[in-house]
């Protein structure tokens, strides 16, 4: 009964760590993806909001309502001909009408949108009824709202939740980024900005093109070259293996503008060539699988030579099969390297065909300030992938970052 | 259950996918039939300054149909682009036009890399004097002034009027309204970044000078004093410094009342404030408003760039100069309208109305301080001077021992012991 007992309590505690651990590994990710729903006036509050308005399902009728009013139930949207409702209801009626307008993009000549929208302010029982009509022949994608309330009205509650309320002297200034929003064009306003500020599909095929072909190119010239250095006798062997690897200690950034200049000299700037071919070449892949052939057996190797194996036998056929968890290892650092990669892609391409998705997230960050919503949303996007990646490759992950012995 | 997340998945990639056509690919549009592409490499990553800028090369480019054509190429941040230029200028591949800070000019023009805009702006005359001055190299005008912010006092107008205070107009009637509000709340109201932006406003507005007959002296009296103001107002709690993030990314933590900060922050600013965020000229003295260091780039033009191309480049400054594109950038950005005549504009008439506020900047550029015009500033701002207010701000060191130390490094610097 004590053992048991004793038993039972080892368990819990183990299993309350454990879940301690879990909940400390998974909030940055909850964080990312609540802040990937958030409205730019709640993303940059310092006082932190675990459950963003558009996560609560109450305000999903209204978007819904909203959206089908505009055009579609589930994206949203504002089509020639629709009118718009949005109801407001204030605590004093009669402090004095609102006023309300719909916002300009930045430096536009002229802009449809704001031009075509017919605004009209109706009194409706217990407070105001916003009536938008598109009297325009264009299809807008979202149609964003800016309305004053006079302070003296009291306490208010519109309907759909404004995405920043401020005050402005006399009055309380509400802002709405999209009223026809539909369920998932609130949902996922800032993935829908965010896909659309910058080429992304693009930006997700040149990354992993360029990782990828790294990853191939870079695993065929290591273990042909870690073989060399770990299995075949020739003179000086030691002193070209210690040059190579003392350019480890080269800092990237000191080679940046001599390779840049190289890459010019090729005409090869702003093309996969600069993005891949300076990489293809890894000291630390080098290192690692030497010394996993090195491990290997020299046995194996004197009995490959006895039955006429040459070294190009060896190398495929026995040193190979045998260093697929070193490989493994490489290869998932090289192509994590070569996602993250920022300022490599960013001083050698100038395109937007030619960006990667690291360079793609920079769009979100600003001289002063930082659009951190859609930020978020984009940094959803980008490292989907690679935990898809990692639930189907576990294993591997968990021991090729184990065995090299550095995170 | 697998079924319906499937379809869902596909509901939502349909949605993605009905995309707007954007500014960027426009102009790549545009630029495939044009005989005479001229790039304008700059260090806008994105937001509304980036949009701006796209939208007018957009408006550019369709009145040069046929002629020549503008792409805006966004390198990163500034650093990311001055890095970019170095190794363009060493390769050889340099763009027509760039963004550049002065110090980045001073730069350039040792590689004698630059052309001299003089008598090639239409809308010179027009032109803040100022800002026009800061981009003079030994007589010759080497830039045009573009996207300019400028220092100005940020403040919580409901925490005023609570309190009785108006808005300051003199330094000590700030550090006074400062004192007396943060004695009644019990916190600090003034918030402050400890770096050399922030230090700037003080040591210019105490009759400050980095430059002693051209020599860098980043100790003296004026200096000491101004960061002991800063130093003591912490000691004292009416200055709070804020060491992680912008200031208005700490909305909501204590009690804000007053920030000196760039222009180019008042968006972002006001979209965190839930209080209303008001905007003032500096306290300066009795006469007139307090200096506010101006920030921000010009466009310049390279040398060795085929010569169509700079005629294009050319055009280009004179469209982004003209009253009516700047009038369009300032209203979107929130950068100081360069061109003087902007403010007649019905659009900038139009932002005005909706945002008086903007008024503000607009004034604030009449008093505009600038800091040195030389090479090596930008190592001096963040890693000399700004680390030495850091220190003082924290109480690593007394102000004046860190700005001795300070000066101590920027004459090794500028005399070539340490890089």
């Amino acid at each position: 009964m004590n053992t048991r007992l004793r038993h039972l309590l080892g368990r819990v505690i183990i299993y309350a760590l454990l879940s301690a651990g879990a909940v400390v590994m998974a909030f940055p990710f909850y964080w990312m993806i609540a802040t990937s729903v958030k409205s730019p006036q709640e993303a940059q509050q310092a006082a932190p909001i675990w459950f963003p308005e558009r996560i609560q399902p109450a305000n999903w009728r209204t978007a819904w309502r909203l959206g089908a009013q505009g055009d579609r139930p589930w994206w949203g949207g504002f089509a020639p001909g629709r009118t718009v409702t949005l109801r407001l209801r204030v605590e004093d009626p009669d402090a004095g009408p609102l006023r309300a307008r719909v916002p300009k993009p930045p430096a536009v000549f002229s802009d449809p949108r704001s031009e075509s929208t017919r605004i009209r302010i109706e009194a409706a029982n217990g407070g105001w009824e916003i009536v938008l009509e598109n009297t325009g022949t264009q299809r807008f994608t979202t149609l964003p709202l800016v309305v004053w309330i006079p302070k003296d009205a009291g306490k208010f509650r519109a309907e759909l939740p404004p995405d920043a309320v401020r005050s402005q002297r006399g009055f309380w200034r509400l802002e709405w980024v999209n009223v026809t929003p539909g369920l998932f064009g609130y949902l996922f306003h800032n993935y829908r900005e965010a896909w659309h500020a910058a080429p992304f599909a693009r930006y997700f095929f040149v990354s992993f093109f360029t990782a990828g072909t790294q990853v191939l190119g870079g695993l065929l010239i290591a273990t042909m070259a870690a073989f060399a250095f770990a299995r075949i006798r020739f003179p000086g062997r030691e002193a070209v293996f210690l040059l190579f690897v003392a350019t480890m200690m080269i800092p990237g950034e000191v080679l940046l503008i001599p390779n840049y200049i190289l890459l010019a000299k090729l005409d090869w700037l702003d093309t996969f060539y600069a993005l891949i071919v300076p990489w293809l070449a890894s000291v630390f892949g080098l290192f690692l699988l030497r010394q996993f052939f090195l491990s290997l057996p020299q046995d194996l190797f004197d009995a490959a030579r006895i039955d006429g194996a040459s070294y190009w036998g060896m190398l495929w056929r026995i040193a190979f099969p045998l260093a697929v968890p070193g490989l493994v290892t490489y290869g998932i650092f090289a192509f994590l390297g070569a996602y993250n990669a920022l300022l490599w892609p960013l001083i050698v391409t100038q395109s937007p065909e030619m960006r990667t998705i690291q360079v793609g997230l920079q769009a979100f960050i600003g001289e002063a300030g930082s659009d951190y919503g859609q930020l978020m949303a984009a940094s959803t996007m980008a490292i989907l992938p690679i935990v898809l990646g990692y639930f189907f490759a576990q294993r591997h992950f968990i021991q090729g970052i184990a065995r090299s012995g550095i995170k | 259950m697998k079924k319906a997340t499937v379809l869902l998945a596909l509901l939502a990639l349909a949605g993605l996918a009905s995309a707007q056509q954007k500014a960027e690919d426009v102009i790549k549009a545009q630029c495939e039939k044009a005989p005479v592409v001229a790039e304008l490499w700059h260090g806008f990553r994105g937001g509304a300054p980036r949009a701006a800028l796209e939208n007018l090369a957009v408006e550019f480019n369709k009145m040069n149909v046929g002629k020549g054509c503008v792409r805006p190429i966004s390198q990163g941040g500034y650093r990311d682009l001055s890095t970019k230029i170095k190794a363009a200028f060493a390769a050889g591949n340099l763009p027509a036009m760039a963004q550049a800070f002065e110090n980045n000019i001073a730069l350039y023009l040792e590689a004698d890399a630059l052309l001299p805009l003089d008598g090639r702006l239409e809308h010179l005359g027009d032109l803040n004097p100022f800002f026009v001055n800061a981009v003079k190299f030994n007589g010759k005008l080497y830039g045009l002034p573009f996207n300019k912010s400028v220092q100005v006092l940020y403040f919580n107008r409901d925490l005023l009027s609570k309190h009785g205070v108006d808005v300051p107009g003199t330094l000590d009637g700030f550090i006074a309204a400062a004192k007396k509000i943060s004695e009644a709340e019990g916190e600090p109201v003034y918030w402050f970044r400890p770096d050399t932006s922030t230090y700037a406003y003080w040591f210019f507005n105490m009759d400050g000078t980095y430059l002693h007959d051209g020599k860098v002296v980043v100790n003296s009296p004026e200096g000491v004093k101004a960061l002991e103001t800063l130093v003591q107002g912490v000691k004292d709690g009416w200055a709070k410094p804020i060491t992680s993030g912008y200031i208005n990314q700490n909305f909501g933590k204590g009690v804000y009342g007053f920030s000196t900060d760039s222009s180019a922050g008042y968006s972002y600013y006001l979209r965190a404030a839930k209080f209303d965020l008001g905007i003032a000229t500096l306290p300066g003295t009795a006469e007139h408003p307090g200096y506010g260091l101006v920030q921000g780039t010009n466009l310049i033009v390279f040398k060795d760039v085929d010569v169509k191309q700079q005629a294009v480049a050319f055009q280009f400054l004179n469209f982004v100069s003209g009253p009516k594109a700047q009038a369009l950038f300032a209203a979107a950005t929130g950068y100081v309208p360069i061109n003087l005549k902007a403010v007649d504009e019905p659009v900038l008439q139009d932002h005005l109305m909706e945002n008086p506020d903007f008024q503000v900047v607009i004034d604030q550029a009449n008093y505009a301080a600038f800091e040195p015009a030389i090479p090596e500033w930008e190592q001096i701002r963040f890693d000399i001077l700004g680390q030495a207010i850091t220190e003082a701000v924290l109480g690593k060191a007394t102000p004046k021992e860190a700005l001795d130390k300070a000066q101590k490094q920027v004459e090794d610097l500028l005399s070539g012991k340490i890089r």
